[in-house]
């Protein structure tokens, strides 16, 4: 397989994005070894000299970067259904402005994905992720629309999404198999991470980083305490920070949605949301 | 002063493209891409980890005269970039330079006075979308993911700090919906080249 770049490392503006999917051959590389089926952290980096095995399947399927730039594109739909679906529900809460803005944002880097999808002569899939939909959104949505907080629970979900985008485009990275594509996904991924911190402060207003991240950067300071779990009690929300971690970690994005007057159907629950995999990846001829 | 690091536009038209050898357009002829750092990609690295030293010395250097509530944030902050500086020091070993860039040294010195908050935020986002550039010069999986895991982590810093100066979704969001990495450094304004 010959794969061709104009120019890998060109800076690329909105219609750069475009231009570069042209530009890169069709390709069915096959990248490094995935994270596993259901884990959907990504890959380990295990030092490793040489190249990377070739062609790596599981369920018989072939990692390929358009397969890789499809999921994103339909994590994008699925971001978008979940906004019109809280607002719906009237449980945007105190993201409602930014959450509606970004909606738009979701739109306009979906259509660029799609783009690309094509211009490596893939079939783009300009709609939600089935299995996110399934998995993520539906279950979500009810706990929200059940909860006695719905508008918190509603502007976390948003925020948990959001950095959900965030961690996948980040983890598709060592997938892809050409230099200037890694660069595209990262141009969205750090575009979800600035609307990530941006929702945690409008959450969070004085969350910048953890309490306990600031006592081990300035031992001397005493940190805010953060509260503690009261045991017996509903599951609190998950802290959210502008700045959550030293390094883009690919881990589960944890939240906590529902009822906290309820003890079975519909109560508080901690759900982590995976980034997509082997179970979730938009395969070569699926259609929406 | 500020125009070194780009707050006041003097940079913004440098070329964003890292000249790097070996980072020229390029036929690729195999089955999957490297896994370990290339001679590129140790170039690149290298490049990196220099930048992410002269911020650390950046924020040493505000931080020995800054009190204010964010000075807590900002040894976070600092402590980030030493490890990022670290990482990127442990996969180039022997290679790593361990040594702060000249030139960015040279014009965060001539930002002194500026407003501490509004020269890091400016300073995050380059670095952001330098690292974002950098990494479509990349050709091994590790070097790839390791710069890919620090690009938004800077992002958060940029968009933090530039909250902290009153900067609005407007202004830290791109409307196109991506970076369009126009606040990049050249690799010639960190390095000699």
């Amino acid at each position: 397989m010959t794969t061709h770049i104009e120019s890998p490392t060109s800076s690329l503006d909105r219609r750069g994005f475009l231009r570069m999917g042209g530009l890169v051959a069709a390709s069915a590389a096959v990248l490094a070894a995935c994270g596993g089926e259901d884990n959907g952290a990504g890959p380990e980096v295990i030092p490793q000299s040489g190249t990377a095995a070739p062609k790596p399947t599981a369920h018989e399927v072939e990692v390929s970067d358009a397969l890789l730039l499809r999921t994103a594109t339909s994590l994008h739909h699925n971001g978008v259904d979940l906004i019109n679906g809280l607002e719906k529900l009237g449980a945007l809460g105190v993201v409602a402005d930014g959450a509606k803005a970004y909606r738009e944002v979701l739109k306009t880097q979906a259509a660029a994905l799609s783009e690309a999808v094509a211009g490596i002569g893939g079939v783009p899939f300009e709609a939600p992720n089935p299995v996110v939909n399934d998995k993520v959104i539906r279950p979500a949505l009810a706990l929200v629309e059940g909860s006695d907080s719905k508008e918190d629970d509603g502007a976390r979900l948003v925020h948990a999404f959001v950095t959900l985008a965030a961690t996948a485009h980040q983890s598709i990275v060592g997938l892809l198999s050409v230099p200037g594509l890694r660069m595209a996904a990262m141009q969205i991924g750090s575009v979800h991470a600035k609307a990530s911190s941006i929702l945690a402060a409008v959450i969070s207003p004085d969350a910048v980083v953890s309490a306990a991240d600031i006592q081990a950067a300035s031992p001397d300071i005493l940190a805010p305490q953060e509260p503690e779990a009261d045991a017996g009690a509903p599951l609190p929300p998950i802290p959210v920070y502008q700045v959550p971690s030293a390094f883009g970690t690919l881990s589960a994005v944890q939240i906590v949605l529902g009822n906290s007057t309820k003890t079975e159907d519909g109560k508080r629950v901690q759900l982590g949301l995976d980034t997509p995999s082997f179970n979730s990846f938009i395969l070569d001829g699926q259609t929406p | 002063m500020l125009q070194a690091i780009g707050l006041g536009g003097a940079l913004a038209a440098a070329p964003a493209v890292p000249q790097i050898v070996g980072a020229q357009p390029r036929a690729v002829d195999a089955d999957a891409p490297p896994i370990a750092p290339n001679e590129n990609d140790k170039a690149i690295l290298a490049v990196a980890q220099m930048a992410e030293l002269a911020t650390v010395e950046l924020y040493n250097a505000i931080l020995s005269d800054f009190d204010d509530d964010w000075a807590p944030v900002l040894a976070v902050f600092r402590e980030h970039h030493e490890a990022y500086a670290d990482a990127i020091g442990t996969m180039l070993g022997g290679d790593a330079p361990n040594v702060a860039a000249d030139k960015l040294l040279e014009a965060f010195a001539e930002a002194a006075g500026e407003p501490p908050l509004a020269t890091l935020a400016v300073v995050e986002q380059r670095l952001s979308s330098t690292h974002t550039t950098l990494l479509g010069a990349l050709e091994g999986t590790s070097a790839a993911t390791l710069i890919a895991s620090i690009i938004p982590a800077e992002a958060r810093h940029a968009t933090a700090l530039g909250r902290a100066t009153g900067a609005g979704l407007g202004d830290l969001i791109p409307s196109i919906g991506l970076d369009d990495l126009e606040s990049a450094l050249a690799v010639e304004d960190i390095v000699e080249a």
